[in-house]
């Protein structure tokens, strides 16, 4: 399975000209500013498609107060990288996958773009993809933090997503005894 | 609920805006892609978790992420005789997804002899006597269905045959047994609990004895039976027989696809019946489906050519038109000339019959699998 990976380096680095009207100007929640192509912003987020069909994006930066500059530059950077990868029908047949659902598993340089990300930083893109309503970004950003998951216990759980313990013992107790095959190791 | 399923997490700086959260369909979504196993433990978590977790569009949604699962019978680990010093062997089920990964382990089960079938339940049966038994494999609580006819008037106690199955439309799981001249069905109660006794009427009596319970199959619109193998090649006993859970009544006889065939078992594909045939010396395996039940109209759909296969048994057709199947493979023997048997999960290609390997069997693999339909998620019993 090899995914065209020098492409995305490339279009990354690119500078794009100030006033090209192929592109639209996003400003983080600290002033930063990031360019992206209008047809991936569109293709890729609901939120952004709505703006630009509606008119409201501005020359200057569409204010994203939400998103923190290392989330969108997250964002930016997977909206260019997707733009350039190599269509997934030509994936499927290779790999073996039962996923049934209209999400298809992640694929390789999607897996490689989330797994450079540190735990905070993907949090963040997760709730900026979902903020931005980017279905596909939001998938793979979950898989990524479900795999995360896996082999953890709930305390660890509670602590990763700061969740109160809102059972008695004797409550927790019971659960435990119901699913005692769950507690073994995975 | 919305509260408490929210994530308070503290930026570590030049992240969002303070205390982010996490939408209730965000924790969906990361939830759906993980196994049963941490998730069942994830109940754990708080309240609101667990109620993400038992809603049935989550268990659907995390099911259709996580693919066909299988059940099978293996050897488990050797236990202490109680009082003795010696050990016994035992026997567990199994359920594991398509790459292999266990998912579940219900031990030392007493009754081995699994149905092939397509439910959140599974009926099994002892080893000698066919004192059936239907069991959920989310929480390992098992029913007895099957036992020796208690009928004093009934002279000699018949040995009978025991299987389940869901009545459609009605969606209620009924269990029978079949004796020589009648049968008994009895409607397996949701929530009557696993010491439940059942209550059994009487029904018609089966146009042939069934044999084994590995020779059975529960579809949506009845129960199928072949006759015992040795039955197979008689005339007049060539012929499938069908129970319809729904009525209680037994429907006309299938007639075999040919007059002289040796059926090894039938399996449900995509919600067809269908019946696996060896054939010249068991260098090809054929999958005759049903299309056509009251003219016993059958076509020949797969044909298998088995190089250094024993034996395959169908499990399912993917959305995509390739087959799951098991493949009894013999295997040459690592440093020696002698050959040895392995099962393997494939999936074959209709178009091109070729044949890609995903799993191999472990050597405590015992032979028998079928599809799981239920969801280990749950952790009340169906019954």
């Amino acid at each position: 399975m090899e995914v065209d990976k020098g492409k995305g380096e490339a279009e990354e680095t690119r500078k794009v000209a100030e006033a090209d009207r192929d592109t639209v100007t996003l400003k983080s929640s600290d002033g930063k500013l990031f360019e992206v192509s209008k047809e991936a912003a569109a293709r890729l987020s609901t939120v952004l498609a709505g703006m630009i069909a509606g008119g409201s994006i501005d020359d200057n930066g569409t204010d994203l107060k939400q998103i923190g500059s290392e989330a969108l530059e997250n964002v930016v950077d997977y909206c260019n990288k997707h733009a350039n990868s190599i269509p997934s029908a030509a994936l499927i047949s290779s790999s073996i996958s039962f996923n049934t659902a209209p999400f298809k598993e992640p694929e390789e340089w999607e897996r490689k773009f989330v797994d450079r990300l540190s735990h905070d930083a993907l949090f963040d893109l997760v709730e900026a993809a979902n903020f931005l309503g980017m279905e596909r970004l939001l998938d793979v950003t979950c898989h990524k933090i479900s795999e995360m998951m896996k082999g953890k216990s709930p305390d660890q759980i509670r602590e990763v997503f700061n969740i109160k313990n809102d059972y008695t013992k004797e409550e927790l107790e019971e659960i435990r005894q119901e699913l005692a095959w769950a507690f073994y190791d995975d | 609920m919305e509260d408490a399923i929210l994530r308070q997490r503290q930026h570590g700086g030049g992240g969002g805006g303070g205390n982010a959260s996490l939408p209730e369909h965000v924790i969906f979504d990361v939830l759906s892609w993980l196994p049963a196993k941490p998730l069942c433990r994830f109940r754990c978590v708080s309240k609101a978790w667990r109620a993400l977790i038992s809603d049935p569009a989550f268990v659907a949604a995390q099911r259709s992420r996580a693919g066909p699962l299988l059940i099978g019978v293996f050897h488990g680990p050797q236990k202490p005789i109680m009082h003795m010093p010696w050990y016994r062997d035992t026997l567990e089920l199994r359920v594991m997804d398509m790459h292999g990964n266990v998912l579940r382990v219900v031990d030392d089960v007493d009754q081995t002899k699994l149905q092939r079938m397509r439910l959140g339940l599974v009926c099994l049966a002892h080893q000698v006597f066919d004192t059936g038994a239907a069991m959920d494999p989310a929480t390992a609580r098992a029913l007895r269905i099957g036992g020796y006819l208690d009928d004093p008037a009934a002279d000699d106690p018949m040995i009978q045959f025991s299987t389940f199955g869901r009545a459609m439309p009605s969606g209620m799981y009924k269990a029978v047994r079949i004796y020589d001249k009648f049968c008994q069905i009895a409607t397996l109660e949701e929530g009557a609990g696993g010491g439940a006794e059942l209550t059994w009427r009487q029904g018609p009596a089966a146009p042939f004895l069934p044999c084994c319970s590995s020779r059975c199959t529960p579809m949506e619109d009845g129960v199928y039976f072949l006759p015992c193998s040795i039955h197979c090649f008689v005339p007049g006993r060539n012929r499938v027989a069908a129970f319809d859970l729904e009525t209680e009544e037994w429907k006309p006889v299938i007639q075999f696809p040919r007059a002289t065939m040796w059926p090894t078992c039938l399996v449900e594909l995509n919600g067809t019946l269908a019946m696996v045939e060896s054939e010249e010396g068991l260098c090809q395996t054929n999958v005759w489906l049903l299309v056509d039940s009251e003219k016993s109209i059958w076509i020949k759909q797969h044909v298998i050519q088995m190089h250094k296969s024993w034996r395959i048994e169908p499990l399912e057709v993917l959305g995509d038109g390739r087959v799951l199947l098991m493949n009894l493979v013999e295997k040459q023997r690592q440093g020696s000339h002698r050959l040895t048997l392995r099962w393997i999960l494939q999936l074959r290609d209709p178009n091109t019959g070729a044949h890609t390997d995903l799993v191999e069997m472990p050597r405590e693999y015992k032979g028998q699998m079928a599809l799981y339909r239920g969801s280990l998620l749950r952790c009340s019993s169906a019954f």
